[in-house]
Order: C-alpha cells, then structure tokens, then sequence
C-alpha cells in the first residue's frame, strides 16, 4: 500500500483536526504509534508558539486553496523540535465539501543544519579580503567572491562561467594545472607565490593556494583557489631591501674613503722616512747633508707618531668610547693653561678677554685643553703672514661659547660646512705648505658633542680670517658637596685618589686647578677635607693652601702629595699654613693618602 | 754611469712634482745626475707651466696634489703633440689596484707606490731616459 511504505509521514485528518490516519513514516518521524495518536487533536506535534499555525492553514484550505507547502516545526514524542516541510491538502467528499485534510511531512532537520553551516560558510568566504574562487576541473569559474571582485576587478556576474585561464598571465602556472599535478604525485597543498592578471591589465604579485574540491564520495570534481594581494607587501619589502642597501653600500663606502685616507696619509710620510733610510744606509754623504736627511726623518717619524694618535683618538671617538672624566672646572684657568701651552709667538700674539665672571664649566679638562689647543694651533698655522688672535668667552644660557678669532688665510664659504669633517683638508695654493693630518677640528668637533656642545665656523672669506667657536654646559649652580676636595691636575692620579675615597666610604670631587678648587670654596663647598697637589699648571699648590686657612673658616685636614723633594724650610712654611701631612707621590701613594684622611675624619666624628 | 746615447739638449731636464717638500727632497737626491737638470714644482698649475716650459724628458708625478691632479696632468701631456717624447713615472700614496691600472692605462711609463725604494726609483728613471 502506498501511504504504508511511503517514506514521507502521511497524516490525515478530519474536519477538527482529530487525526485519522498514521503511516509507520509518521511514527518514525514523531516516536508516536498510531494507536497512540488516532482519534487525538493534532495540536499535541504542534510547538506552543505556532499553536495558531493550524488555523491558519486550515483557513486557507477551507477558502478554497490548493494544497499548502510550508516548512515548519514539530515537537517529536521525546520533546526535541524537528524541521518539517508540510504539504497540507483538503480531503473533500463527493459532493466535493472538504471533510478533512492530509498532510505529507518530511524531517529536514539534518537539510536545516546544513543550509545554516553552508550560509555561514558562504557569509565567511564572501566578506573574506581574499579572492576565493571555485572552479570546474576544466577551469570553469562556479563561485567568485566579494573579494575575487575587489582583487582582480571583475564581478561575479562577469566571470562565473568563464575559464580561470583569463587571469592567469603567459608563463605561469594556472590552477587546474596544479590541481592536475597534485592527483598525479599525490602532494599536499602549498601557497606559493605568482602572478595574477587584473581587469584593468595590471599585474598583481599574489600568494596563491590551490586545493581540490570533492564531491560527498570523495572524488575530486573541481579546484578551489584562493589568492592574497601582496602587491603592496612587495613593494614595500622591496623599497627596505633597496634602502638597507643603500645604507650599508655608504657606510662600506665611508670605511673605504677612510681606509684609502688612511693609508694616503700613513704612505707619505713612511715614504720619505724609509727613502732617506736606505739612502743613508746605501750612499755616503756630507756630514750636513746627513744632518738635513735626519732631521727630515725626524720631522716625518712624528708626523707619522702624530697621525697615529689623532686617528687612535677619532676612532675611540666614534665607537663611543670617549671616557669623560667631567668635573667643574674654571674655564678662564683652563684658557690661560691652553694659551701659556702654545707658547710665545711674536708675530702671532694671543689675546684673551674674558666677560667677567664665568659660572664654573662642566668638562672633562684633559680633552677641552686639546680641543683649545688644537683651535689655537690652527690659528697660529693658519695665519702665515701673522696676525693677532683672540680668544673670547660669552655666557649664552646654560653654555659657554668659547671663540678663537684670527686673522689669518680666511676661508671660502663652500669650505665652511666640510671642515669639521674627518680627514677634511682646504686645498688653495696658499695652504699647501701648511701640514696637517685633516684629523683636527674632527676630533674637536667630536670632543665638544660628546660634552652636548656645538662648534662652529665663520668667516668673511679668503684672507679675512676665520673665527671657530665651541660651546660647552655650565655646571650646576649651587655649592658641590663632597667630604674630600682633591686638587690635581693628573686626571689619572686624581681618578685613583677618587676611588679610594670611594672604597673608604667617602666621596670626592677633583678640580683640575687650584683656581677651580678656590671657586668650588668660594661658591659654598664645605670639604672635611682637601688632598691637594704642589705643581699646578696655573696657581700654585702652596699659594692654594697658604690661603685655605683664611678662606675656608674652620681648619680640616689638608694633606699634600707631591713629587717635589722639599727643602726643610718649605717643609715648614707648609706646616705654618696648617697643611698635616706632606706625602710623597710615589707607588701605594693613593693609599696612604686616602687613609690618612678617612683616620682623621672618623676620629672627628668620634668625637 | 755612462750615457749610451746623447740626449737632445731640449730633453735634458727631469721634472718632480709633489706637494710633500720631503718627497721632493728624497726623489732629487736619489735621482741627481750630471746627466740632466732637475727642476721641481710644488702643486699641479705649476708642475704644468714647467712641463710646458722645459719639455722635460722625464715627470715623476705625484697623484694627489692641490690644483691639477697627476692624472689630469698625464692626460694634458698624452694629448699635447709637443710633448710627445715625455715619460712619465707616477709616484703615489694610493695603493689600490684599481689606481694602479688607472695611472697605466692613461700612458704612465711605471707607477711607484709610496713608499718606494729609492733604489729602485733610480732603475726606473735611467730605464726611461734610455741610459
């Protein structure tokens, strides 16, 4: 019988809905028996929010409707909800009056469930930035997402149908292709990346991965193939790659430039050094011209010795490894130190002016003396014909700004940005009698930045004389507080000193001159104690301490180290101004020093 | 040293150019000779004004000098007709190969590079004045 071995539920109903029939489908699809359900309102499969679903349907049958199709839900015996699709017809009698209806259910709940998961699916793979489009084994596009629009120009309209091949450029790889190759040695899938064609005719780097498409047996029936846009992500990968060769193409670049100066300026002078060697070695000369031959080695040797340094020196710069013993320091003292330094010369007079009172400089005074001193030797070397120089201190806010002004050979204004450069040299008739290694003002420069100071050329032009300027930092205003004020001008020997105080719990500051450390007093400093040195490149250390006693007030222990052998009558003049101990600089001075000093303050404060 | 053939008097002069005073003394002391005069210049302008007034038979050129460069200076000479007879020897601190084959191809007679044996320095100028 039909309704019996169908596989659709077939339930009839008379007029009230009272059920009438029930095939072994319907008991399949709900868990109700017939004897259970015949002659029972069909409300009890109805949910409790489609209970008016019934009338409706009926109401449209009764109004003369043809059969109704409709998917719904229905409440399964064991009470989980099922998805039914329903065809209601009328039963009618002869006289053709509708006396009941029939339905024919399906369960499509599993055909719910995937239309959901495909919809979600398809939602995922439409809103995907990514071009994923599906295709036939024969290439035939059957879906083109939102993204496939967006990357290759087409519209899905435009191109489902066609052959993938449109996008695919002469001499690569097009994706059937692959797949074809992937069932033949069995490989998995890789992206890789290729080029695509876009609508406009342009090129696009993509990342491409293929995979197959299988139909529900397993057979692979089309190819999938999804592409990213990297165009962009190139280009970009490609612009670091030029500029990081850039940038290590100019630093090789300026490693050989320095590497070739170098050795341009090692070669010359060993080349007149080792030429009038074998010459002397192999010829015999005039006892006058064997003393000039000497003394133009001699001359070379050290120009060779000075180059050595100056390039050590720059290249200890540039790593950084510049060690800046910084300390207070009074600036114009430092000057005075510089100009006696350069010694006297007649034609080349140095002036200094200073404007009044300098706050005290915070500087590592071993290398602001070379800096100063290298500014006073150009000057001097630069000006052939004499002239006077003049050195000129201003305060300009937190800085000192230090000028050297001569009057000599002057420079044109396209050398004016170059000069401070490394191994930088002018080249003009009137300077090439004049040597010089072009290390200089380089390692000035250097020497002033790793201080935070700037330096500066200017000039009015050739044979108008130059005037070079450097800055550097004020020190902190205020009084320097430290339980020892050490007075030596050795930065090493008062470096050992410090850190013995250091290691006996006591700090320390050093001034490079007596006429820093009479500043350091003058403005505040309460030392317990004051270790000083004798020989002094300004004020002298006796000078120093002859007037502590009536500039510090209250006497503290004020020891002297010093390599001079004192007569007893200097001996005595130093105790008579209240110096404790004079100490002899010699090995395991340092200590003895440091001791002494710690012995004496613990035992005041023991007090 | 005896010379092996007499030389044309306009060619009796060898020219030093460098800038290095030191170098000007070690090479005209290596190099003297009552077989020619020795005449040397300073920096580039004036090694050509003393190229052009001497015709010298020999320069010993120095590469890196203020004004016309070594270089600059053989390329005047090569294309100059009047000093068609003039050798050059190049003497320079630049010790790169590259430099070497530069200073050769432009028609230098020999390149020493600094520093070079006095010695043979001699060699090469006897070698080049023929004698």
């Amino acid at each position: 019988m039909l309704v019996a071995s169908s596989d659709d539920a077939i339930i009839g109903k008379d007029y009230q809905s009272v059920v009438t029939t029930w095939n072994p489908a319907a008991q399949r699809l709900y868990g109700y028996s017939a004897e259970e359900v015949v002659g029972r309102n069909i409300s009890f499969l109805l949910p409790p929010d489609r209970l008016n679903e019934l009338e409706a349907v009926l109401g449209r049958v009764a109004a003369g409707a043809d059969a109704q199709h409709y998917e719904t839900k229905r409440v399964h015996k064991d009470g989980s909800l099922i998805d039914v699709a329903m065809t209601v017809s009328p039963i009618r009698d002869l006289s053709g009056a509708i006396v009941g209806t029939s339905t024919i259910q399906r369960n499509i709940t599993q055909r719910k469930k995937t239309e959901t998961v495909a919809a979600e699916m398809a939602a995922i793979v439409d809103s995907s930035n990514d071009a994923i489009i599906g295709m036939t084994l024969g290439g035939l596009i059957t879906t083109w997402n939102r993204g496939a629009e967006h990357i290759y120009g087409y519209t899905a309209e435009a191109m489902v149908g066609k052959n993938i091949v449109l996008l695919v450029p002469p001499g690569r790889p097009v994706e059937i292709d692959i797949i074809a190759g992937m069932l033949a040695s069995n490989a998995r899938t890789e992206s890789f990346e290729t080029q695509r064609l876009r609508q406009d005719g342009r090129l696009i780097d993509v990342s491409l991965t293929v995979s197959p498409i299988r139909d529900s047996d397993g057979v692979i029936v089309g190819a999938s193939s999804v592409a990213r846009d990297i165009t962009e992500h190139n280009a970009m990968r490609a612009e670091l790659t030029a500029a990081e060769l850039r940038s290590v193409l100019a630093v090789s670049r300026a490693k050989d430039e320095m590497v070739s100066l170098v050795s341009h300026e090692l070669r010359t002078p060993l080349a007149s050094l080792l030429g009038f060697t074998e010459l002397l070695y192999s010829r015999e000369f005039s006892e006058v011209q064997r003393r000039q031959y000497l003394g133009v080695m001699l001359r070379e040797g050290r120009r060779l010795t000075d180059l050595i340094n100056d390039v050590l020196h720059i290249q200890r710069l540039e790593a950084g490894h510049q060690d800046l013993n910084l300390a207070p320091a009074d600036l114009e003292a430092l000057i005075q130190r510089a100009v006696n330094s350069a010694g006297a010369d007649v034609l080349r007079p140095i002036q200094v002016r200073t404007s009044g009172r300098l706050p005290l400089a915070m500087i590592d005074t071993d290398s602001i003396l070379q800096v100063l001193a290298n500014f006073l030797t150009n000057a001097r070397k630069y000006s052939p014909d004499g002239g006077d120089i003049l050195v000129t201190t201003n305060l300009v806010g937190e800085m000192i700004a230090i000028d050297i002004q001569d009057g000599g050979l002057g420079l044109p204004a396209d050398e004016l940005p170059k000069l401070f450069g490394t191994f930088y040299r002018v080249e003009s008739g009137d300077r090439r009698l004049i040597k010089g290694t072009g290390l200089g003002l380089a390692i000035n420069r250097r020497i002033v930045e790793a201080h935070g100071g700037e330096v500066a050329v200017q000039s009015d032009g050739p044979g108008k004389g130059s005037r070079f300027q450097f800055t550097v930092p004020v020190a902190e205003p205020g009084p320097k507080v430290a339980d020892v004020l050490i007075v030596e001008d050795d930065s090493g020997f008062g470096r050992l000193l410090q850190e013995q105080f250091v290691a006996r719990g006591l700090t320390a500051m050093r001034a490079a001159d007596a006429e820093t450390a009479q500043r350091l007093l003058n403005e505040g400093m309460k030392p317990r104690a004051v270790i000083s040195d004798l020989l002094l490149p300004g004020l002298q250390g006796e000078e120093f301490v002859a007037r502590l006693g009536s500039e510090s007030g209250p006497a503290v222990p004020v020891v002297v180290l010093t390599v001079k052998q004192l007569a007893p009558h200097e001996l005595s003049a130093l105790e008579k101004v209240g110096v404790t101990a004079v100490l002899p600089k010699e090995a395991g001075a340092t200590q003895a020093a440091a001791s002494l000093i710690a012995d004496a303050l613990a035992k005041e404060t023991g007090c | 040293m005896a010379r092996r053939a007499p030389a044309p008097p306009a060619l009796t002069t060898v020219l030093i150019a460098d800038d290095e005073s030191a170098m000007r003394l070690l090479v005209n002391t290596t190099i003297e000779s009552e077989s020619y005069q020795v005449v040397e210049a300073g920096d580039g302008d004036e090694a050509w004004a003393l190229i052009k007034k001497h015709r010298p038979a020999l320069v010993l050129l120095d590469i890196q000098m203020p004004g016309r460069n070594g270089l600059e200076i053989l390329a005047s000479i090569k294309s100059d007709p009047s000093l068609s007879g003039v050798h050059v020897i190049l003497m320079t601190a630049r010790a790169l190969e590259s430099d070497r084959i530069a200073g050769l191809a432009a028609g230098a007679d020999f390149y020493l590079t600094k520093p070079f044996s006095p010695l043979e320095l001699l060699a090469r100028v006897q070698e080049s004045l023929g004698l």
